[in-house]
């Protein structure tokens, strides 16, 4: 009988994530931007950590988060923790997803982040993203780039005027602070990452 | 049977059918929990339910904090679009994908309503 139930919830739990945990060290990558020039995070000499986003064109709930990603990269630039944005769905199976695209979509919104292609989908099931929009929050230390927070930016995502925590803004401020984030994971509705 | 889905997401609007189907069935209940955005309720939830015809149960889940509910629903849930958790009184299993009619049909068959 035992046996019986192992094979149960093992049949019960084949769908769930692996990928990144709170305190791994977060893989550098080399993606295309929107001007289909290569961009890594060891560019960013300067950068105390990043804003790393997965996020897309056409999930209403990333284009729901448009501004307020904008409004994150703004605040938290200047600070050290630029926003990183990477679209991890494949052009080839979901309409409105091309290289092109996502350039009309980031001039149209007038994106102040650069906007990646995860060109061969090999970044997003490393970092563990399973939806758009995804954040991963890094602090770059002597070791690498090491994931402090994952979830989402904050916990209204459907009404912005709805917000009461700003999760990607209380971890940030904390490891701004010289402190870790006090809340590491949360969870938000997204859309599905398109693969073929 | 619970279905999360929204009307703009293909991989759900694919499989809805088959929830349909199973909605008819006497030994199960389907209810359609919609993510869909609470100011489109008007202009795009109720018609297409209308247009579909949809037999099956839809609720529209428009509580904004999702951190607290998404746990709640199942642990493995990472919030992704479509899931479906499928319970009877002591089994209880979470799918965060999309089905074929047919691996839906093979899933149900693994829970038996009277244990």
């Amino acid at each position: 009988m035992k046996s019986v139930l192992i094979l149960f919830s093992s049949l019960l739990l084949f769908t769930e994530n692996h990928g990144y945990k709170v305190g791994d060290l977060a893989t550098d990558f080399s993606l295309p931007n929107i001007y289909d020039e290569m961009v890594s995070l060891s560019d960013y000499d300067d950068a105390k950590g990043f804003i790393v986003i997965f996020t897309c064109n056409t999930c209403p709930y990333s284009i729901a988060y448009e501004d307020r990603i904008n409004a994150l990269d703004t605040k938290y630039k200047s600070k050290g923790y630029p926003v990183i944005a990477i679209n991890p769905n494949d052009p080839a199976a979901q309409n409105g997803e091309e290289l092109n695209d996502m350039k009309q979509r980031a001039e149209d919104k007038g994106f102040t982040f650069p906007y990646l292609q995860d060109k061969g989908q090999q970044i997003y099931p490393k970092y563990g993203a399973t939806r758009t929009p995804h954040v991963f929050i890094l602090e770059k230390q002597y070791k690498g780039n090491v994931v402090q927070y994952i979830g989402a930016i904050d916990d209204s995502s459907r009404n912005p005027d709805k917000v009461q925590k700003h999760y990607v803004e209380d971890a940030v401020d904390a490891l701004l602070a010289g402190q870790l984030p006090k809340v590491s994971t949360t969870k938000a509705i997204g859309c599905s990452i398109k693969t073929l | 049977m619970v279905n999360f889905w929204a009307t703009w997401c293909a991989p759900c609007i694919k499989e809805l059918p088959y929830f349909e189907v199973i909605d008819q069935r006497e030994d199960v209940e389907v209810l359609l929990v919609s993510l869909d955005f609470p100011k489109h309720k008007e202009s795009r939830l109720l018609p297409f339910i209308k247009k579909h015809k949809l037999q099956a149960r839809v609720v529209l889940l428009d509580d904004a904090d999702e951190n607290s509910w998404i746990n709640d629903i199942h642990p493995n849930w990472s919030g992704s679009l479509p899931a479906t958790l499928i319970y009877t009184k002591k089994q209880r299993g979470f799918y965060e994908q999309s089905f074929t009619a047919s691996r839906l049909d093979k899933i149900l068959k693994l829970f038996n309503p009277q244990l």
